[in-house]
């Protein structure tokens, strides 16, 4: 479960990215963060990837005090979950298969169960058949799968998904999406920031509105059930 | 399509040193601009002062054209036996700060002077001798300064039987300075452009991290500590380090083979017959490992600063 508590952030140019934010987020969902552009949707996804810090507020992610962590534990928390971003892109110089591995290689597990797990997590986005691939020979949408494959290679129990549908067509969103559904049914909690309103119809995943920096249309602190 | 090798390959950990070693290799090919550039300017950086300390030591360029030393002439007395002057000159070789002491006999004197004059008769005209029996005094090399000349003169005054020790002071002051100024000139520029190559690496060093910041900031994002996001461009530093002493050493060694005839040449006029020495193989050692040393802390060094800068910008 993830608790957000009175959060403020302010970027150094003075600009709010939220504002006296507080929710709570259950865990073993796929969570959409909804909203329009600058509503505060990657402010809060970076806020949870520990990417910045609130500047007011407290954020605890499955008993971690956010505020708290400091060096090591930031790697280490970082290596528990896993991000995808638009900066974090793939390595060109390494194949599809070292790409998914890295996070692997990062937390020293053994070689054999290295192989098994980056060929089933590659099986689990559809492209086991490009492991010794380039990234460069991959469409976008192979890249954007190879991305979540490195994010959910390690079962990290926290996924966060910053608009991994961007600049894709209707039936690439789909089958991304379909992706992070399989990953909640797994008991997984995957928090999925998009403006793209089509991915939000399923009444069994959470959706948080957001404007402004503040949850909009909906009980402050309570993740809200859409039900159609 | 780039397919590399099986993905068992790349997991295990002393193939993954190898990869990032033949990546390296790679790299020469694929990005040769980008590679050989930085290292091929190093080498040129390094090689400059290091062809300068070889040609200043191999064929002492400082020392070969005044390597005529000054010299004390000593004069003994008058009527000194030919025997006391012998042993009076045997005294003056047992001084620690004389190399050799030269002895030259009142007739040997005559002699030379009439040979030198022309004035061969002359002799013939003289009731006595008018020359005194000599000793030339070469100083060793470790005493090569006015003072070590002056203090000599006085212990040489000290002996029986010297009459007087003579030496130009002034020639020997101007003789001395130059010396000091062109070996410290020397000095001052190798070290000089020993600063100039090592800020080069450096830069360069730093060059390379910069130009990978996107890598150090996403293997940070997915939870690497420092030590394996430095990995790879440890060993990128350890390549190009030997990359560059190996290119340095072909310098150095080429411009030896080419300059080699006419630097004998050269020193040949001067009465030495020796060819110019190559830098040892202890120096080049020496030069290895602190290429090495500073590639490496350079590499290292820029590689926590991007991270500690990214880390800021990231956490505000």
């Amino acid at each position: 479960m993830i608790s957000i508590e009175n959060v403020t952030v302010q970027y150094p140019n003075g600009q709010l990215g939220l504002r006296k934010l507080s929710l709570t987020i259950p865990g073993q969902h796929l969570v959409f963060i909804s909203g329009p552009s600058g509503a505060g949707k990657t402010t809060l996804a970076k806020l949870l990837a520990l990417r910045i810090r609130p500047t007011e507020g407290r954020i605890t992610v499955a008993d971690n005090d956010l505020d708290e962590l400091q060096g090591r534990q930031i790697a280490r928390y970082r290596r528990s979950i896993g991000s995808i971003f638009q900066d974090m892109p793939l390595l060109e110089n390494k194949t599809v298969g070292e790409n998914v591995a890295l996070p692997l290689l990062i937390n020293k597990n053994v070689k054999t169960d290295m192989i098994q797990q980056v060929s089933n997590t590659l099986d689990v986005v559809g492209l086991r058949n490009k492991l010794n691939y380039s990234p460069i020979d991959l469409t976008d949408s192979e890249q954007q799968r190879v991305r979540i494959a490195r994010a959910i290679v390690t079962k990290p129990t926290l996924i966060i998904a910053d608009e991994p549908t961007i600049n894709m067509d209707p039936q690439l969103s789909i089958k991304i999406m379909q992706i992070f559904k399989r990953l909640a049914d797994r008991k997984l909690t995957v928090v999925v920031t998009t403006h793209d309103r089509t991915h939000l119809a399923d009444p069994r995943n959470p959706v948080i509105e957001m404007q402004g920096g503040q949850v909009f249309d909906a009980m402050q602190g309570v993740v809200r059930r859409r039900a159609r | 399509m780039r397919c590399r090798e099986s993905l068992d390959v790349v997991l295990d950990s002393s193939s993954n040193r190898y990869q990032i070693i033949v990546g390296c290799f790679e790299s020469l090919f694929s990005t040769p601009l980008k590679t050989w550039f930085p290292v091929v300017l190093s080498a040129i950086a390094l090689a400059i002062p290091t062809g300068l300390y070889m040609t200043a030591s191999s064929v002492k360029f400082f020392s070969f054209f005044l390597q005529q030393p000054p010299e004390l002439t000593v004069f003994l007395a008058k009527d000194i036996e030919q025997s006391t002057a012998h042993l009076v000159q045997q005294k003056i070789a047992e001084i620690n700060s004389v190399h050799s002491a030269k002895l030259i006999s009142a007739d040997e004197a005559l002699v030379d002077f009439q040979q030198l004059t022309g004035l061969h008769t002359i002799a013939n005209y003289l009731q006595e001798n008018p020359f005194s029996t000599l000793v030339i005094v070469q100083p060793d090399k470790s005493h090569a300064s006015l003072e070590a000349f002056q203090e000599l003169s006085a212990k040489l005054y000290q002996l029986d039987y010297v009459d007087l020790v003579q030496f130009d002071q002034e020639w020997t002051a101007k003789l001395f300075s130059l010396r000091k100024l062109a070996s410290s000139f020397g000095q001052t520029t190798i070290g000089l452009l020993l600063i100039i190559a090592i800020a080069l690496i450096c830069f360069f060093g730093r060059w390379r991290v910069s130009d990978r910041t996107d890598e150090i900031k996403l293997l940070s994002l997915i939870g690497a500590n420092s030590s394996f996001i430095s990995r790879p461009f440890i060993y990128s530093a350890v390549f190009q380090a030997v990359l560059i002493v190996l290119i340095t050493f072909g310098f150095v060694e080429g411009f030896r083979a080419v300059n080699q005839q006419f630097v004998a040449d050269l020193i040949s006029l001067y009465g030495i017959n020796s060819a110019t020495e190559g830098v040892m193989w202890q120096a080049w050692a020496i030069i290895l490992t602190a290429v090495l040393v500073i590639n490496v802390a350079a590499t290292k060094i820029a590689v926590m600063f991007s991270l500690l800068k990214l880390e800021k910008e990231m956490l505000l």
